[in-house]
C-alpha cells in the first residue's frame, strides 16, 4: 500500500513535468539583433517583426530583441523583418531558442560605404529613407522620393521641362552629390535628369548626409551626399510588379526578378516602363501643365560571392523622350514661329560598373576595393527655335585600401582614382544665330587617404584629404574633417567642414530657364570651375516616453562659402546671364526638426527651415530667387498595429519667394517682387496582405497652382514670353492608385 | 492516517533535500553543465571555449572535438546554462538549445561550418 502511494505520487510529479515541457516545446523564443558588419557587434532591435512564413502569425520583438512565438504545425520558416534592414527567412531547427542577425541595407556595399543602419553613430550626420519610407509616397522615381523627407527640399518643378530640382541646405542639388552604390552616376549631363532615371521601386534606400562628404568618393560634393542602393541580386525578391496610373494620365510599369544561381552566383534583371501621353492644361493657359513622354529603363546586375572575394558588375540602359510647350505643338512640326511653341528632350543613357572587393583572411578589418564605372549619355533638346545637342563620355577607376592601424580605434583609407570625363555640347539660337559651344576633355588622376579615429569612446574624428592633378584647373588640394562627440548616451553633437570642386555644365543644369525669350550671354571669357567651403554643426538628442516610444530631436546649422561660382542671373528680364562670382555668395541653413511617435503606430515628423542665400549679381548682393527663406515641413504615419494598413500625410509650408525684377516689362506681364506663401498637402494610404500591397493616393490635395506660371503665354516667339519664372505648383491635384505584387 | 502521514513526510523529505542542496553548497556556488555544442576541428574548440568564458562566471571550459560535448563549469549566482548556450550561438556555433543566427555562422571559418556537415551525414 505504501509503495503504491509512493508510486502514484512519482507519476503525477512526472505527468506534471510532461505536460511542463510539452508545451514549452511548443514555443519558439529568440532574440533578433543588429550585425554590425565592421565590429561584428550584435545590438538588440527592438520592434522587429517575426511572422510564420506563409501566415499572419507573428509578434514583434521587445526592447530586448527577445520574441515569443507559438510553434505552426505547418511550417518551420520564420520571416524576421525590419525598416532599413533586409528581411531574413530562417529555418526553425530542433532548438528551440534561436538568435537572429539582421544587416542593414547598406552593408552588403561594405567596400565603401561603412553600415548606416545606426544612424546615431555616424560621424556625419545622415539619415536613411529605408524601403517602408521609399514607399510612403509611391510617384515613382528618385527626384520624387524626397517629398516625406524634412533633409532634402523637394524644390519647385519648372512648368515646361517638368524637370524636378531638389535642395540641400537650401542650395540647388547640383551642389549635392548624387551616387548610385556609392559611385556618381546624376552628375555631368545627367546631374538634373538622374533623378528621374532611377525608378522608385528599383531603391531598396537613400542614404542622406548633410554637410562635406567623404574624400574617398570624389571632390564634388559641397552641400552633402545621397547614395542611392538599388535592388541586390543575393537579397531581392524572386519578382516584383508594380503598377501605376494617376488622373494626370501617367502610365508606370515597374518589375525585377532576382536568382541565386549557385551558392557564389546570383543575378538581378530590373524593368522600368514609364508614359504620359494625356494632354493636361490644369490652368487654361495653352501650355501643357505636364510634359508628355515616354521612357524605358532597363537593368542587368551580377554578384558573386567567393571566400574573401566579392564581385559585381552590371549594365544599364535607358532611353526617354520627351517632349511639351503648345497644348497643340505636334513634335513633328517643323519648327518654325508660325508653329505652335514646343520643348522637347531625348536622352539616350548607357552606363556600366564593376566591383571586386577582395577581404583579409587572417585580419577582417583589412579590404581592398576596386571600382571601375563607365557612363555614356547623349542629351538633345530644344526650346523654341533654341537647340542643344550634348554628348558625354565617363570613365571612373578607382581602388581603396582599408586597414585598421595599431588597433581597432584607428581605421584608415587609402585610394588612388583615375577620371577620364569629356563633354561635348553645342547650342544654337535660330532666332539670334547665337552659337555656344563648350568641348571639355577632363583627365584627372588622384591620391586620397581617409582616417577614421576613434581614441576614446564618446569621440570619433574623420580627417580626410585628396589631391587632383587636373588636366585643365591643375593640381589641388580638396580636405574635410568630420567630428563626433557623445555629450551624453543620447545626445551627439557633430561637426564638419571641407572644400568642394565642381565643374559646371550650364545649360543641362539649366534647362528651365531656357524657356522664354531671354538673350542667352555668357559674359565670362572662360567659366571656371565653382569651388566652396561648407561647413557646419548639428545637435541630436534621441529620447524614450511612454511605453517605449522613441523620438529624436534635431538641430542643425550649416554654412556654405563660394569662393567661386557660376552665377545664374535672372535680374534682367530680357537676359539670361552666366559669369564668374565677382563678390560674396553664401547659404546659411538652420533647420530644427522633431520625430516622435506620439501613439503606438502613430510617428509623426516635422521641422522647421530656415535659409539665408545671396549671391553677388551684376547689380550687387542679393537673395537667390525661387527659394523661400522659411520652411516648414510636417508628416504623420499611421500603420495598424497588424501592419495591414498604412496611412501617410505630409504637409508643407512655403514662405514667400523672391521673384526677379520684371519692373521693365509692360505692365500686364509684371510680377510682383515676391511670391505668395502657400501650403501644399499630399497623402498615401496603402493596404498590405501577404504578397501584394495596394496604394492609393494624392499629391497637392488642396489643388493649389501657380497664377500665371507663363508670361505672354499667348506669343511664345514674342519678346515677352516666359516660363522660367516658377515658384509653386503647376499642376493641380493628382490622384493615384497603384499595386505592388512580390514573391519572395 | 496512515496515508496523511505518508504525504507529510514526503513534503517534509522534498523541502529537506531542498534546503540541504543550498546548505549543502554554501559559499561554493560552481555548477557544471555538459551539453551538445556544433563544431568540426581545433579551431572550433578554441572559438567556442572562448566564447562561454567571454563575459565571466566560467571557471573552466572544455569541448571535446569527438563527441561535440562541451563541459562547462560555471557560477550559478551570475549565470543560468541558458546564458551560456546563448553566448556559444552568439559567436555563430548552434548548441542543442540554442540556434546561432545565420549572419554570424556565415562568418564562422570554413572548418568550423558545420551546418552542411550535418546535413551530409543525415
Amino acid at each position: 500500500m505504501r509503495l503504491y502511494i509512493y508510486f502514484t505520487g512519482l507519476l503525477i510529479i512526472g505527468l506534471q513535468l510532461f505536460i511542463q515541457t510539452a508545451s514549452a516545446q511548443e514555443r519558439i523564443e529568440g532574440e533578433v539583433s543588429e550585425l554590425k558588419r565592421r565590429t561584428q557587434e550584435q545590438i538588440p532591435l527592438e520592434g522587429a517583426t517575426v511572422i510564420w512564413l506563409g501566415t499572419t502569425q507573428g509578434t514583434i520583438t521587445n526592447e530586448d530583441g527577445y520574441f515569443s512565438l507559438e510553434k505552426d504545425p505547418n511550417t518551420n520558416t520564420l520571416i524576421v523583418s525590419y525598416v532599413g534592414f533586409t528581411p531574413d527567412t530562417i529555418t526553425v531547427g530542433k532548438q528551440s531558442y534561436i538568435l537572429i542577425a539582421l544587416a542593414s541595407d547598406e552593408e552588403i556595399d561594405g567596400i565603401v560605404v561603412e553600415s548606416k543602419s545606426d544612424l546615431q553613430e555616424e560621424v556625419q550626420q545622415a539619415e536613411l529613407i529605408g524601403l517602408r519610407g521609399l514607399r510612403k509616397a509611391a510617384c515613382c522615381n528618385l527626384a520624387e522620393s524626397f517629398e516625406t523627407n524634412a533633409s532634402v527640399d523637394a524644390g519647385n518643378v519648372d512648368a515646361i521641362t517638368g524637370t524636378r530640382q531638389i535642395r540641400m541646405l537650401g542650395l540647388d542639388g547640383i551642389y549635392a552629390q548624387l551616387m548610385t552604390e556609392s559611385l556618381s552616376t546624376m552628375r555631368g549631363l545627367n546631374i538634373r535628369t538622374g533623378l528621374h532615371f532611377i525608378p522608385g521601386t528599383w531603391l531598396k534606400s537613400v542614404a542622406i548626409n548633410k554637410g562635406a562628404g567623404s574624400v574617398i568618393n570624389g571632390y564634388e560634393s559641397i552641400t552633402g551626399q545621397i547614395n542611392t542602393e538599388l535592388v541586390k541580386p543575393e537579397f531581392g525578391e524572386k519578382l516584383f510588379l508594380n503598377l501605376y496610373a494617376n488622373t494626370g494620365g501617367r502610365f508606370e510599369f515597374n518589375a525585377h526578378a532576382t536568382r541565386r544561381l549557385s551558392d557564389k552566383w546570383s543575378t538581378a534583371l530590373l524593368l522600368h516602363a514609364s508614359d504620359v501621353s494625356f494632354r493636361n492644361d490644369m490652368n487654361n493657359d495653352g501650355f501643357l501643365s505636364m510634359p508628355l513622354y515616354t521612357q524605358v529603363n532597363a537593368m542587368n546586375r551580377w554578384r558573386y560571392d567567393g571566400e574573401n572575394v566579392e564581385a559585381q558588375f552590371g549594365a544599364r540602359v535607358l532611353y526617354e523622350d520627351k517632349f511639351s510647350g503648345s497644348i497643340d505643338f505636334n513634335p513633328s512640326d517643323e519648327r518654325t514661329a508660325d508653329n505652335p511653341y514646343g520643348f522637347g528632350m531625348e536622352n539616350f543613357r548607357a552606363e556600366g560598373f564593376a566591383k571586386l572587393g577582395i577581404m583579409s583572411k587572417t585580419n577582417p578589418s583589412r579590404s581592398l576595393g576596386n571600382l571601375l564605372s563607365i557612363q555614356h549619355q547623349e542629351q538633345n533638346a530644344f526650346w523654341g527655335l533654341r537647340n542643344y545637342e550634348g554628348i558625354e563620355n565617363y570613365l571612373m577607376i578607382q581602388s581603396i585600401f582599408q586597414t585598421d592601424i595599431f588597433n581597432e580605434k584607428y581605421n584608415l583609407r587609402a585610394s588612388a582614382s583615375y577620371t577620364f570625363n569629356q563633354v561635348l555640347q553645342r547650342y544654337t539660337d535660330a532666332e539670334t544665330d547665337a552659337i555656344f559651344t563648350q568641348d571639355r576633355t577632363e583627365s584627372v588622376p588622384a591620391v586620397m587617404t581617409e582616417l577614421v579615429m576613434n581614441p576614446i569612446e564618446p569621440f570619433t574624428a574623420v580627417a580626410g584629404i585628396r589631391y587632383d592633378q587636373h588636366n585643365l584647373f591643375g593640381g589641388f588640394f580638396t580636405p574635410r574633417l568630420h567630428l563626433r562627440y557623445d555629450i551624453a548616451e543620447k545626445t551627439t553633437l557633430r561637426a564638419s567642414g571641407g572644400r568642394g570642386f565642381r565643374v559646371a555644365n550650364i545649360i543641362p543644369e539649366n534647362t528651365g530657364y531656357f524657356a522664354n525669350s531671354r538673350r542667352f550671354m555668357v559674359l565670362s571669357e572662360e567659366l571656371r570651375p565653382e569651388i566652396a567651403w561648407n561647413y557646419g554643426a548639428s545637435l541630436t538628442h534621441s529620447f524614450t516616453l511612454g511605453d517605449n516610444r522613441k523620438g529624436l530631436l534635431t538641430v542643425d546649422f550649416y554654412r556654405t562659402d563660394f569662393e567661386n561660382q557660376i552665377v545664374i542671373d535672372l535680374e534682367n528680364p530680357h537676359e539670361l546671364a552666366f559669369y564668374n562670382l565677382d563678390g560674396r555668395s553664401f547659404a546659411n541653413s538652420f533647420q530644427i526638426s522633431a520625430e516622435y511617435e506620439v501613439l503606438r503606430g502613430l510617428e509623426l515628423n516635422t521641422a522647421y527651415k530656415y535659409y539665408q542665400i545671396e549671391t553677388t549679381y551684376r547689380d550687387g548682393q542679393k537673395q537667390l530667387p525661387f527659394v523661400p527663406q522659411h520652411r516648414v515641413f510636417f508628416n504623420a504615419e499611421y500603420n495598424t498595429k497588424n501592419d495591414n494598413w498604412g496611412f501617410d500625410l505630409t504637409a508643407q509650408w512655403m514662405g514667400r519667394q523672391r521673384i526677379p525684377d520684371t519692373s521693365t516689362k509692360p505692365e500686364s506681364f509684371q510680377l510682383p517682387t515676391a511670391s505668395p506663401s502657400f501650403m501644399l498637402f499630399s497623402g498615401q494610404i496603402t493596404r498590405r496582405w501577404d504578397k501584394l500591397e495596394v496604394y492609393v493616393g494624392g499629391e497637392n490635395l488642396l489643388n493649389y497652382i501657380q497664377a500665371r506660371p507663363i508670361l505672354d503665354a499667348s506669343n511664345p516667339f514674342s519678346e515677352d514670353f516666359d516660363a522660367s519664372m516658377i515658384w509653386g505648383p503647376v499642376m493641380g491635384r493628382v490622384v493615384y492608385a497603384g499595386l505592388r505584387f512580390t514573391i519572395e | 492516517m496512515k496515508l496523511y502521514g505518508i504525504i507529510l513526510m514526503l513534503f517534509v523529505f522534498s523541502f529537506a533535500a531542498c534546503q540541504s542542496q543550498k546548505s549543502g553548497r554554501g559559499l561554493d556556488t560552481s555548477e557544471v553543465a555538459e551539453f551538445e555544442v556544433s563544431g568540426l576541428c581545433g579551431m572550433c574548440k578554441e572559438r567556442i571555449e572562448a566564447a562561454v568564458r567571454k563575459g565571466g562566471g566560467v571557471n573552466d571550459a572544455n569541448w571535446n572535438k569527438e563527441t561535440s560535448m562541451l563541459k562547462v563549469t560555471y557560477d550559478i549566482s551570475l549565470l543560468k546554462e541558458m546564458d551560456l548556450h546563448k553566448r556559444i550561438a552568439a559567436a555563430g556555433h548552434d548548441t542543442e538549445k540554442v540556434k546561432a543566427a545565420d549572419k554570424v555562422y556565415e562568418n564562422l571559418p570554413g572548418c568550423c561550418q558545420h551546418r552542411d556537415k550535418d546535413k551530409e551525414k543525415h
